[in-house]
């Protein structure tokens, strides 16, 4: 798959326009913790976020953009 | 995995279908459709459980049933090894960020102390390749000449997808790279974003 600069960027435009305020960037702020944890390389001194205690089918019935997959970030 | 949701208007769907090629216009649908989405999660949930476990032993591997098992955990391990070297290669974008302005236009070259470039080409590309000649500098002062060529490639990448992800973090926030889609048996997969 090839993606030109100019074609990347009209994708990440089309993606903030249709759902960066509402979805992308609400759940990216909640999930960011995580991001933190894993990369700095401190997640295992830290205890489970809910979210992986959660079992996947219910994760995965949840609706994309709904306050309850938010949820899941909250300790 | 099961049928995918439908999320997106038809409209939002035909606009990056006219962005897209052939060859990736479904991966981009399906990207736009899955990106921070219960899959995605559930994704992430996977990469950190098997972060977290990393450190158990592997039983032997015997029969179709736990091969398939193995197969899983890999595809697991290869997710969250990806996202991780995603997670690096933007933060080595973003630190010297000072060698990829925004806008392209290089106003620091001569503080650099590098000869203004003469000639042919694409003045955007000549001075893209200055600045990421001085980042080598920086990062590796005492390598000898001949061996710089050997980090061309590897440059070369980490500055257009740390680019791209740093265009996705600055947008959306630092968490949406956990949001993509990684894992291999995934055939949208997010690591087609590397391939871009």
């Amino acid at each position: 798959m090839s993606l030109k600069d100019e074609q990347f960027s009209a994708f990440l435009e089309i993606l903030d326009n249709s759902q960066g305020f509402d979805i992308l960037k609400p759940l990216s702020k909640d999930a960011s913790t995580v991001l933190e944890a894993f990369v700095s390389g401190n997640l295992l001194q830290q205890p489970p976020f809910r979210f992986e205690e959660i079992p996947k089918e219910e994760i995965i019935a949840i609706p994309k953009g709904s306050i309850e997959l938010r949820r899941l970030f909250l300790n | 995995m099961g049928p995918i949701p439908r999320f997106l208007e038809d409209e939002t769907l035909n606009q990056i279908a006219q962005i897209g090629t052939d060859e990736n216009r479904s991966a981009l649908q399906i990207l736009a459709i899955k990106i921070a989405g219960p899959y995605s999660v559930s994704q992430l949930q996977d990469m950190v459980h098997e972060y977290r476990n990393q450190e158990k032993t592997d039983e032997p591997i015997e029969g179709p049933v736990m091969r398939l098992r193995a197969i899983d955990q890999l595809d697991r391990r290869l997710a969250y090894t990806m996202l991780l070297r995603w997670c690096h290669i933007h933060k080595l974008y973003e630190e010297t960020d000072e060698y990829f302005p925004e806008d392209g236009f290089f106003v620091r070259t001569l503080e650099m102390g590098l000869p203004p470039k003469r000639g042919k080409g694409n003045p955007l590309n000549t001075a893209r390749s200055d600045q990421s000649k001085a980042m080598k500098r920086r990062l590796y002062p005492n390598l000898p000449d001949d061996q710089w060529l050997l980090l061309e490639a590897k440059f070369k990448e980490y500055r257009r997808l740390g680019g791209r992800l740093s265009k996705l973090t600055k947008r959306f926030g630092y968490g949406v790279l956990g949001l993509l889609l990684y894992q291999q048996s995934d055939p949208s997969g997010g690591k087609d974003l590397e391939r871009t």
